[in-house]
């Protein structure tokens, strides 16, 4: 079918899969906390607090190596939405391949409930008693 | 699928036949509502079409009395993925100082294009074409922002890159 941007979802599916094959490669050979050419955080550069994304990358690589505990000392909320997330991504597949709606109606509240996980867990992790 | 004549003279559709059970439930279609079923050529009473017997005889008058003509009073409705996307698209611009706004100008990307096909493949139900284009916008300039930045780190960081390598 014409697709988003004219692709066909068989070629969303090889490009979108060539580039995540391509990070996690890279993550799994390159341990982040050993290499400097990853990108770094500017908000912890500037404030020296914790972004709700930092330690994204050193928790994957983590994660690949399959050290699960040491993977949710660096990004808890990384870990715990990847499930979620690749579940985001196979419904849109999902929709656009057979034209029929997965899991219903989208609804803003799913964006703002997210919106607001990520904003507690940045300020959560940035507390000495919850995270030290 | 059906396609339906509203009252106003515009056509609404092609929707599915729960849609239309809907419409009838919600008043804005009823037996004197024309319908146009997918593939043929003339159009038809809904009271007519044996499929939307059961929900017209749920909320039809009582006998005698002859039922108003509603028409489907559809107002377009702001496609909920475009809302999504133009936040995401101003978040991605704001918050773009964390993690180089990533994830949010991807999925205001991704949102902003998915609300932008919906609405052009229907657009007299959904509107919110002017908030997926805006998100759309916004995103790609985020990516802009992080490139520059992503740059600008790279280089402000090149001399400890090469002390590294030169260590190895």
């Amino acid at each position: 079918m014409e697709g988003v941007a004219g692709l066909s979802t068989k070629w969303l599916v090889l490009i979108s899969g060539s580039v995540a094959a391509l990070g996690a490669a890279i993550l799994f050979w390159f341990d982040p906390s050993q290499y400097a050419f990853y990108p770094h955080c500017i908000f912890h550069q500037v404030t020296g607090y914790l972004c709700p994304g930092c330690g994204g990358l050193r928790a994957i690589h983590q994660l690949l190596h399959g050290n699960l505990a040491s993977a949710w000392h660096f990004n808890a909320l990384l870990v715990a939405s990847l499930p979620l997330l690749s579940l985001g991504g196979v419904v849109i597949l999902w929709r656009r391949h057979f034209q029929r709606p997965v899991l219903g109606e989208f609804r803003l509240a799913w964006l703002w409930s997210g919106l607001a996980v990520i904003f507690v867990f940045g300020i959560l992790r940035n507390v000495s008693f919850v995270a030290p | 699928m059906y396609k339906i004549l509203g009252g106003d003279g515009r056509e609404y559709g092609p929707v599915a036949a729960d849609v239309i059970r809907q419409w009838i439930a919600e008043g804005r279609a009823n037996a004197q509502t024309k319908v146009l079923p997918e593939g043929a050529t003339e159009w038809k009473l809904l009271g007519g079409v044996p499929e939307f017997m059961g929900a017209l005889g749920t909320v039809l008058a009582p006998p005698g009395v002859p039922g108003p003509i509603v028409a489907p009073a559809i107002a377009p409705r702001n496609n909920p993925l475009a809302i999504a996307g133009l936040v995401l698209g101003i978040l991605a611009l704001t918050l773009g100082i964390c993690c180089y706004g990533l994830p949010f100008n991807v999925a205001g990307l991704i949102f902003s294009i998915i609300a932008l096909v919906q609405i052009n493949k229907d657009p007299q139900t959904q509107s919110g074409k002017g908030m997926a284009i805006a998100g759309l916008i916004l995103s790609i300039l985020s990516f802009l922002l992080a490139a520059l930045l992503l740059i600008l780190g790279l280089a402000l960081s090149s001399s400890d890159f090469l002390k590294k390598l030169q260590n190895m």
